[in-house]
């Protein structure tokens, strides 16, 4: 203990002289547990004519590693400067070493070049002292450590931060499209599918295709008006789909035999037209639109209440789907 | 060019009849398998080889040489295996001690009907060989080149569930395949003939139907049946769906798709499309025709990203799902 004291107490000096420049260098302790600080002190001692070169450190003086070092600390009293710097030192190795000599260069008045330097310290690193007769412990759970009132601060202002974030971009688009007054996109009536197929019959009719000479071109589109009726009719993917598709998809609902052979004749004899260079005569062109229609008022959904398809009665209809 | 559908229409349908002796006569011996039955008439019309991938013990073997017994061709089996050589398939040259000259010693590749068993059992370069003999129907032997003889169909059998100790076909040539064609497992009912038939140890004498020559005078009026520029249009959209999904509104595909279908793919949809209306004995090609043979054409021409491998997508997914999208002319 009397030695312990006396060290701590009594720091070791390491001093070197060389000429007119002294190089003191000290410790806290010289006997340290593995990984604890050790405070090490450097202080140069030299007359103002002479210029001193202090040593820049940067991670370590031998191998003790720097933890942190202090300024440099320089007072002149009487002609003679005083340099001090202190340095907090550690090592993670158990074992006796030795603190290397701390070199200082400097340049003489007469412009000589010089060095000197402290003596080396010794220092003891302690391993940790293991108690052999103890039981083994198990390694302590980790803390919790609880949130501090700043984090609770931080977290709060980061939450009402995004909400303020996303109030303004819903604001903005809600203003711009306020701004735009009228630009959105006008939804289509929603007409039901047979009057849409009816209409565009009467307007293929009107085109005059066939009279025209463009007899693929009317059967095509003849054929495209009926298979789209079917999609939106039946939710079937008829314009996808080939005749022989339709007819075993169309199967699936109810319709009258009449009708359904009537819509495999139109598309077959349709087919001919549009694949096989079959020339119909003007009577069978006549009697495309005549055919079409019928299908589709065959087919159409038999209730209708002012405009509006009736959903209830028209599951009761006979073209109601029914799984095969 | 001038069509006169009408005069087209009797034509296949009058040279076309034999198809329904020749299938009649197979199914003395084939039980169900109506679906392979039809894509090797597919083949053999429209002068394209086929890939079967289908399980051991589904009729493969047996379904060709019935083909090839039906129309009194020459038949040839080559069991695809590691030490397989070309020369083993294509033939070489034998030294002739007698009178000191080179022989040549034609290998079982001078066939009309050649089944190439388990193809992906052998390197690549007996693989090469064989594509090779397809593509130019004719074989270099030394310095003499022979050519094969017509009709000159090649069947490969790949198993689906084996793959180790195998030489998978690389794309380019898998893309010489008209048709891959998948078997499936019989239904019952046919399970029960097939029981039944080789229980009973009867086996059906299969009789020539057809000639060769006949198969030739069919495949030349196969070329006349008419394929309207509407069809050919549906044929070019659903290939080119496979390339550019994004432009068939089926952006979905896109990251699926590494790379679409060949040209070939295009070139062999119309033939065997035409093949198809041949069978069903019409002179001209309708959708159906393209749908029917689409996915047997195109299901081995499609290469499948990562993306699509992880999600479990095969190519096959990915073809019918343009053949759904893409609008029937």
């Amino acid at each position: 203990m009397v030695k312990r004291i006396f060290s701590i107490v009594i720091c070791v000096t390491g001093l070197a002289f060389s000429q007119d420049v002294a190089v003191t260098a000290t410790v806290d302790s010289q006997s340290v547990a593995i990984g604890d600080w050790i405070r090490y002190s450097v202080e140069v001692k030299h007359p103002s004519s002479i210029t001193v070169t202090f040593p820049v450190l940067k991670d370590s003086i031998g191998s003790f590693e720097i933890v942190r070092q202090d300024t440099l600390l320089t007072t002149e009293l009487n002609g003679e400067i005083d340099i001090k710097k202190n340095i907090v030192l550690s090592k993670y190795d158990a074992g006796n070493f030795y603190i290397q000599p701390f070199v200082v260069h400097f340049i003489r008045a007469d412009g000589k070049a010089d060095s000197a330097l402290s003596n080396p310290i010794p220092v003891e690193i302690r391993g940790v002292e293991v108690d052999t007769s103890q039981a083994i412990k198990d390694v302590k759970p980790q803390l919790t450590v609880p949130m501090s009132a700043e984090e609770i601060a931080m977290y709060a202002g980061i939450v009402i931060g995004l909400a303020g974030i996303g109030y303004g971009i819903y604001y903005y688009i809600k203003k711009r499209k306020r701004s735009a007054g009228g630009t959105e996109i006008e939804k289509k009536p929603n007409i039901p599918p047979h009057v849409l197929a009816l209409m565009q019959l009467e307007e293929l009719k009107a085109k005059r295709l066939w009279q025209a000479g463009e007899i693929k071109a009317y059967y095509s589109e003849a054929t495209e008006i009926v298979r789209r009726y079917f999609e939106l009719r039946y939710g079937i993917m008829a314009l996808e789909m080939t005749t022989g598709e339709v007819m075993t998809q169309l199967e699936h609902f109810r319709m009258e035999k009449n009708t359904f052979r009537s819509i495999e004749s139109l598309l077959t004899g349709s087919d001919l037209v549009k694949f096989a260079k079959h020339q119909p005569v003007a009577a069978e062109n006549e009697l495309v639109i005549t055919q079409a229609r019928t299908i589709v008022e065959e087919t159409k959904p038999a209730i209708e209440v002012s405009g509006k398809l009736n959903d209830h009665e028209n599951a009761e209809s006979k073209n109601v789907p029914v799984q095969s | 060019m001038n069509y006169d559908i009408k005069a087209i229409n009797e034509k296949i349908q009058k040279e076309s009849a034999f198809v329904d002796l020749l299938t009649l006569e197979i199914n003395k011996v084939i039980v169900g398998q109506k679906h392979m039955v039809e894509r090797l008439l597919i083949g053999l019309l429209a002068n394209g080889h086929i890939l079967l991938e289908g399980v051991p013990g589904l009729a493969k073997t047996l379904a060709i040489k019935t083909l090839a017994s039906a129309i009194d061709a020459k038949f040839q089996r080559i069991q695809f295996t590691p030490d397989l050589l070309p020369a083993d398939l294509v033939g070489t040259l034998i030294y002739n001690q007698k009178d000191g000259k080179f022989q040549t010693k034609k290998g079982p590749i001078f066939s009309n009907f050649i089944l190439a068993d388990e193809i992906n059992r052998s390197p690549a370069k007996v693989q090469s060989a064989l594509l090779e003999s397809m593509q130019e129907r004719q074989v270099t032997i030394g310095e003499e080149t022979f050519k094969l003889d017509e009709p000159f169909l090649v069947l490969a059998t790949q198993n689906p569930i084996e793959q180790e100790g195998t030489y998978p076909l690389p794309e380019a040539q898998v893309d010489r395949f008209m048709l891959k064609v998948k078997i499936t497992y019989p239904s019952k009912e046919e399970e029960l003939g097939i029981m039944r038939q080789n229980v009973s140890g009867k086996y059906a004498e299969v009789k020539p139907v057809v000639s060769t020559k006949e198969i030739l005078k069919a495949r030349a009026s196969m070329q006349e049946i008419y394929m309207d520029e509407k069809i050919e249009r549906y044929i070019l959209d659903i290939v080119f769906a496979t390339r550019n999904p994004k432009d068939a509104q089926l952006p979905n595909l896109a990251n699926l798709i590494n790379y679409g279908a060949s040209p070939r793919a295009t070139i062999s949809m119309a033939l065997a499309s035409k093949a198809y209306a041949f069978i069903k004995r019409r002179g001209y090609v309708i959708p159906e025709d393209v749908r029917a043979v689409a996915m047997d054409v195109m299901r081995h021409r499609i290469g499948v990203t990562y993306e699509a491998e992880a999600e479990e997508v095969t190519s096959e997914t990915i073809v019918q799902e343009i053949l759904n999208k893409v609008e029937v002319p």
